[in-house]
């Protein structure tokens, strides 16, 4: 788990140069906007080899680094 | 004589109906007359400050009701606004504060903490939190400010990413919003009935000319953050938008059937226009758009900052050339300009040239760019060019016999292999055909060996074989449009307006793979 936050935050670092707080509202961050939750998406789905389905992309499974990687490990299992 | 600055739009509409809700944002609507209180005691409250006529005042605040109100109290006020998007990285938002040297920033408490540090390194004497701006607008509530603008004063400056990589500043004044909101709102058509989806940022040319139509026409703008595809969708029957302002990148993550579940048989009766711009649709896309909404007008636009908008396709020509830029819009003339500086002959490639409504300023602190791009008429008799000033937009573009204008590429894009010049465009959209292909840059690497590469950088919807997608092109494209070399990749760095970053994305590439 903290692994996988690990990982998200590094991202958010290395593609916005901002930090995230772990349970920090990614829609309200104002750090990611419309088309970076898409490159979110695609990114997760590359690097932990996830299928998403249209019914995953709910604004509840992304609110923030925490919630997605509880979501990730969900999808893996 | 009115209107001749923004605020005549707000306060001849307010007059008219004063009741009517101007922006709705989630379960938050304000009126045409509560926008005009509001901003003008916000204009009052600024004025306090002293920081004097003409002076840019920062906001850094989400799209919201705060960001209208500020926006136009700042105008009121007799300031320049300079919007800051959120999403900029630290140092972008340090140049744009010290450019424009902003002293007044409207600020929401949250990025306190984020931009703390920058902030000390620039002339920021003053911040005015979100929080306050209510109290600003009880205090002084009824208070009226004078104006002294003409409407060739600058109502803003806009920071677009540049291919140097630091935002440039590119200055607009009222008129120039106001011909904006005249022009566009003309040929799409919009009435005081229109409720129009406010799903681009306001820092964004496009963006911003929804909220000023609105003014002009007392229509809705309904204010939407767009993260989830289906959402939009959703909100398009929800709120009954009649307006769609959208840009390539939210159609093709709305058509990716991976992010989005696409009801064949949902009905959107409401919506009466799209508008496409920043940015080319592909073909595909378009023929998607009319399958998903059958009953909704397509219109195609062309623009650049520098000029507002250029050019649309009507609707009516869509299926017959889905792959046109369209004509002039009105009150601006668009030529197509050679090496020569004489009007080309059809189909002959040339650099794209406005004349007319919609030419900016210029660009803020950059007189060498701003001579560069904003140039005398070519179209005038050689004595008296320096009558006029057009903006050559860096394009290449040709006309067919009928007049239509088809994009080519950016002028300092354009791949010269095998004795061919070829628009990154052309490929791009070749491999975009490919149903694995989820986004594609291509460009030429000169130098290593004696002939120039083509190189193409590719996003994939699924795995992707190259082995396939290379035999692909062969069977729809001659050997010289194919790329000599592919490369997969996770994602591309895109602009805070959602474009590609194309000139990061390249730059980022040569050094990865040491091309």
């Amino acid at each position: 788990m903290q692994k996988v936050i690990q990982i998200l935050a590094e991202y958010i670092k290395e593609q916005y140069d901002a930090q995230l707080d772990t349970q920090e509202n990614i829609f309200d961050s104002g750090i990611i906007d419309s088309l970076g939750f898409v490159n979110l998406v695609g990114f997760i789905s590359q690097s932990f080899e996830i299928e998403f389905e249209p019914e995953d992309l709910i604004e509840d499974n992304f609110q923030s680094l925490e919630r997605i990687a509880q979501f990730i490990l969900q999808k893996k299992e | 004589m009115k209107p001749f600055l923004v605020q005549h739009l707000l306060e001849a509409t307010c007059d008219k109906y004063p009741a009517k809700v101007a922006v709705k944002h989630g379960q938050d609507a304000i009126t045409f007359e509560q926008l005009n209180t509001r901003s003008g005691a916000l204009a009052y409250g600024l004025q306090k400050t002293g920081i004097g006529k003409g002076q840019r005042v920062g906001i850094l605040l989400d799209k919201s009701m705060a960001q209208i109100i500020s926006l136009l109290g700042a105008l009121r006020a007799g300031y320049i606004f300079v919007l800051l998007n959120s999403n900029l990285r630290e140092g972008q938002i340090q140049h744009i504060l010290n450019d424009c040297g902003i002293k007044l920033l409207i600020a929401s408490e949250k990025y306190s903490r984020r931009f703390q540090n920058i902030i000390k390194k620039t002339d920021v004497e003053r911040i005015v939190w979100e929080s306050a701006l209510d109290e600003i607008a009880a205090v002084y509530a009824g208070k009226n400010v004078q104006y002294s603008n003409t409407g060739d004063d600058i109502a803003g400056i806009i920071y677009t990413s540049g291919s140097t990589g630091l935002p440039k500043g590119i200055v607009i004044s009222h008129r120039n919003l106001i011909e904006g909101a005249q022009i566009v709102s003309h040929y799409l058509g919009i009435t005081a009935a229109e409720r129009i989806l406010g799903l681009l940022p306001l820092n964004f040319d496009y963006g911003l000319n929804q909220l000023i139509s609105t003014l002009y026409k007392g229509c809705r703008l309904v204010l939407f953050k767009f993260f989830m595809p289906s959402a939009m969708l959703n909100i398009l029957v929800d709120e009954k938008i009649t307006g769609l302002p959208a840009i390539p990148t939210i159609w093709s993550a709305v058509l990716n059937p991976q992010l989005c579940k696409i009801d064949p048989d949902r009905q959107y009766p409401n919506l009466r226009y799209i508008s496409n711009t920043g940015g080319k649709l592909p073909v595909p896309i378009v023929k998607k758009i009319k399958r998903l909404f059958p009953a909704t007008k397509l219109f195609l636009m062309y623009g650049l900052t520098e000029s507002f908008r250029s050019t649309y396709l009507d609707p009516d020509e869509v299926d017959r050339r889905p792959d046109s830029i369209g004509k002039a819009i009105p009150n601006v003339r668009v030529e197509v300009i050679n090496e020569n500086g004489k009007i080309c002959e059809a189909g002959e490639v040339g650099e794209l040239v406005h004349s007319g409504a919609c030419v900016t300023k210029g660009y803020w602190n950059n007189p060498a760019l701003t001579a560069r791009v904003f140039r005398p008429n070519p179209m005038l008799p050689e004595d008296n060019q320096f009558l006029d000033r057009v903006v050559f937009s860096g394009d290449f573009v040709k006309k067919d016999r009928e007049g239509f204008l088809y994009y080519i590429g950016r002028k300092d894009s354009m791949i010269k292999k095998d004795g061919y010049r070829i628009s990154p465009t052309e490929v791009e959209e070749l491999l975009m055909g490919h149903p694995d292909v989820f986004e594609v840059v291509v460009y030429g690497v000169e130098g290593k060996r004696a002939n120039n590469e083509m190189v193409a950088l590719v996003t994939a919807k699924r795995k992707l074989d190259i082995q396939e997608l290379r035999k692909f092109c062969r069977h729809k494209a001659p050997e010289y449009l194919i790329p000599d070399r592919f490369f997969v990749m996770d994602q591309f760095v895109r602009t805070e307006t959602g474009k590609i970053d194309r000139s990061r994305v390249i730059k980022e590439a040569l050094a990865e793979y040491d091309l």
